[in-house]
């Protein structure tokens, strides 16, 4: 087994709900994002994001606004968007039942 | 020093040196390619390149003034290399743009969730897009061929199974229809037009101290080879379809032949008669067998790479690894040396020759009688149809066209039948028994005789090249008319007309004392004055040195070899007088081909 892959799959799967949820409390542009998922570890290259943040963008989810910026041309806020919301509570509820379900299943194994 | 080009990059100005330029150049040029068919993927090209636009100025500051390949390097290294982009991609499917993205990675699964066996006719209808009913039934009807089954084999090694979602998707294509292909074409040339049109907005964007020109037609040969790459496509799903189309019709005939027996060729021989005849000429089963198997396993390798690259070629599957090819050949080389060492036993089995001789006395009561050949099944079978086999099957035995007849002069003043008998064998002794061992026909009255132009071996025996030559040797005076079809039974019979033995069928030949001449055509009367006046010629050569019996005599410069046959020699007198001649003997059976 890949134990990397593993990893990553398992980074991924949480990926989505951590940009959404970032995005809930502020609008930010990519960099922003970029910044605070490499603080958390959630990404280890950049590039993966900008196809994911388009996919979102195309679905629904996310919006976009172009702002001034003082440092050099305008940048792209993204915002979360009505659907956003609800998929963001949506994909919370699932994270703590999944959560739950593993820390429920690694306990129990401890325990035999 | 090196020369620097400016560049826009998300909106910001770089001075950038060649190398680097280029580095950059490809990357995006490859992410260009990458989420050319992605929607919204011109807004990914320009988000990254905003970041590496960040990225740079980050790094440099306001000091350094020219991105080098070191910057090049590092930012990609943060961005992630073009594959990398793809990774979240691929796990996530439920958007709708993946359909559009799907369609033009489809690759074949098999369809491990729908299976029945293996979830080849499945996956197979899910690339296609229509019931697994029709597949499956496709499949079943193969199956009586043989075909199907090796295909379904070989598939199902071949293909992989649908495990992750995203090959699950991969897996179904859209419908197999005409405007469907239509479209794929025009997807494709618009994805060439587009790289055209790149390289063209490249070359706008080219420093002007590059050679633009160059550059142009750089770009313009690109896109020609695009287009090729294009063609080159479609040519190799046709090769494809092509081969596994060849391989069909080659197993479906091979198999009809194998079971229903077919006329392929002119040739009627049915896999069961080949077999059988294998049986004859092997004495023990292993032999056959041997062949069988030898022969199976040579053909399985070849076979199956012609197959699997069908596929290949249809389908993109991945190339055969390295183990199966050498196990293929292995394999295919174990059946050749099987072949081989089959062969070589075989051989052995052949190995002497013997023959003998039998005498008959044949009791004619008249001085003109008939010649036939015996017509019947066997005989229309061999010679009817205008095939060159040697061999037949009837009721359960088989027969071979082996039997010759020649006609000659008797000097024992009585007419016979001389028939002598070939055969091969292990050992002399074998192949004396082998040539023995032989059924045939002949019917003698007063006025007729009858000969089969076939044999057929004893129950026990083998075929072992076995030949049956019989001579007729007629009295001086005797007629004897050829009826038609007596042309398959004589061979090479001399005589003074000289006619093949095809036109001699169907006319009267009265056996002279200078052989055999034609009694019912116009020139014999002639030829028959010519040869006289010529032999008369001969006799002054011819000293009358006949009565003695195998001897060599030297007289009056000739040496004259005497045995049935005599063989004159002319010889100078001043070299009677050396005593190393170099004497060439030559050999005719007939005593009325005397060469001088």
């Amino acid at each position: 087994m890949n134990l990397e892959n593993a990893k990553a799959q398992m980074r991924k799967g949480v990926l989505e709900l951590c940009i959404l949820n970032m995005l809930n409390h502020r609008d930010a542009y990519a960099s922003e994002i970029i910044g605070e998922l490499k603080k958390a570890e959630l990404i280890v290259v950049e590039g993966t994001l900008y196809p994911l943040l388009t996919r979102l963008k195309n679905s629904g989810i996310l919006a976009y606004r172009w702002e001034e910026s003082s440092a050099g041309p305008p940048r792209k806020y993204y915002t979360l968007t009505e659907i956003g919301k609800a998929a963001l509570t949506e994909l919370l509820k699932s994270w703590e039942n999944l959560k739950e379900a593993v820390n429920q299943s690694i306990q129990n194994e401890i325990k035999h | 020093m090196k020369k620097t080009l400016t560049i826009n990059l998300g909106g910001f100005i770089f001075h950038i040196d060649e190398d680097a330029f280029n580095q950059l150049e490809r990357y995006l040029g490859t992410l260009r390619n990458q989420f050319s068919r992605t929607s919204g993927g011109d807004e990914i090209i320009a988000d990254v390149e905003t970041r590496m636009a960040e990225l740079f100025r980050e790094r440099n500051g306001e000091t350094k003034e020219v991105v080098n390949t070191l910057d090049v390097e590092a930012v990609i290294s943060v961005l992630g290399k073009p594959e990398d982009y793809l990774q979240e991609e691929d796990y996530n499917s439920s958007s709708t743009d993946y359909d559009s993205y799907q369609s033009y990675s489809k690759k074949i699964h098999r369809d491990v969730d729908n299976r029945m066996i293996g979830g080849v006719a499945a996956g197979l209808a899910a690339y296609m897009n229509i019931n697994p009913v029709w597949t499956r039934l496709l499949f079943f009807a193969l199956f009586f061929s043989g075909f199907g089954l090796l295909l379904y084999i070989i598939l199902w090694i071949v293909v992989p199974s649908a495990r992750t979602t995203a090959e699950k998707l991969q897996m179904r294509g859209k419908p197999v229809t005409l405007s469907n292909i239509e479209n794929f074409v025009r997807e494709e040339a618009h994805a060439v037009g587009n790289s055209v049109k790149h390289m063209g907005r490249k070359a706008q964007d080219m420093n002007r101290n590059s050679n633009q020109v160059t550059g142009l037609i750089s770009q313009f040969f690109n896109g020609i080879f695009e287009i090729i790459k294009l063609i080159f496509k479609f040519a190799f799903k046709i090769i494809g379809f092509f081969f596994l189309f060849v391989v069909f019709i080659a197993l479906a005939s091979l198999a009809t032949t194998l079971f229903v027996g077919f006329n392929l060729n002119d040739s009627h021989y049915t896999w069961s008669e080949i077999s059988d005849m294998l049986q004859l000429v092997s004495n023990d089963s292993g032999i056959y067998n041997a062949i069988t198997f030898g022969f199976s396993l040579l053909v399985l390798g070849p076979l199956f790479l012609i197959v699997y690259y069908g596929i290949r070629l249809v389908f993109g599957v991945e190339p055969l690894n390295r183990g199966v090819r050498k196990g293929l050949g292995f394999l295919s080389l174990i059946g050749l040396i099987i072949l081989g060492s089959t062969a070589y036993q075989l051989s052995e089995k052949f190995r002497a020759n013997s023959y003998h001789i039998s005498e008959q006395k044949l009791n004619l009561k008249a001085q003109s009688y008939n010649l036939e050949v015996v017509q019947d099944d066997i005989y229309y079978d061999f010679n009817e149809s205008f095939n060159t086999d040697f061999w037949t099957f009837s009721n359960g035995k088989s027969y071979y066209k082996g039997v010759k007849l020649d006609i000659r002069q008797s000097e024992k003043g009585y007419t016979y039948l001389e028939t002598e008998f070939n055969g091969r064998g292990s050992s002399r002794q074998d192949a004396r028994k082998n040539a023995q061992n032989l059924d045939f026909i002949i019917e003698v009255d007063s006025a007729n005789l009858k000969f089969s132009n076939y044999y057929s071996i004893r129950e026990g025996n083998f075929f072992r090249l076995q030949k049956i030559r019989h001579v007729l040797y007629m009295q001086p005076g005797d007629t004897v008319y050829l009826s038609a079809g007596t042309e398959n039974l004589i061979y090479d019979v001399k005589n003074i007309n000289d006619f093949w033995d095809y036109d001699m069928t169907s006319h009267y030949w009265t056996m002279t004392e200078k052989g055999l001449l034609c009694a019912d055509c116009e020139n014999s009367a002639e030829l028959l004055k010519e040869l006289e006046e010529d032999n008369f010629k001969d006799e002054d050569f011819d000293q009358g040195e006949t009565e003695a019996n195998s001897q060599v005599k030297i007289k009056d410069g000739l040496i004259i070899i005497e045995e049935a046959e005599a063989f004159l020699f002319p010889l100078k007198q001043n070299e009677a007088a050396n005593t190393n001649y170099n004497i060439a003997v030559l050999i005719t059976p007939f005593a009325s081909d005397v060469f001088i």
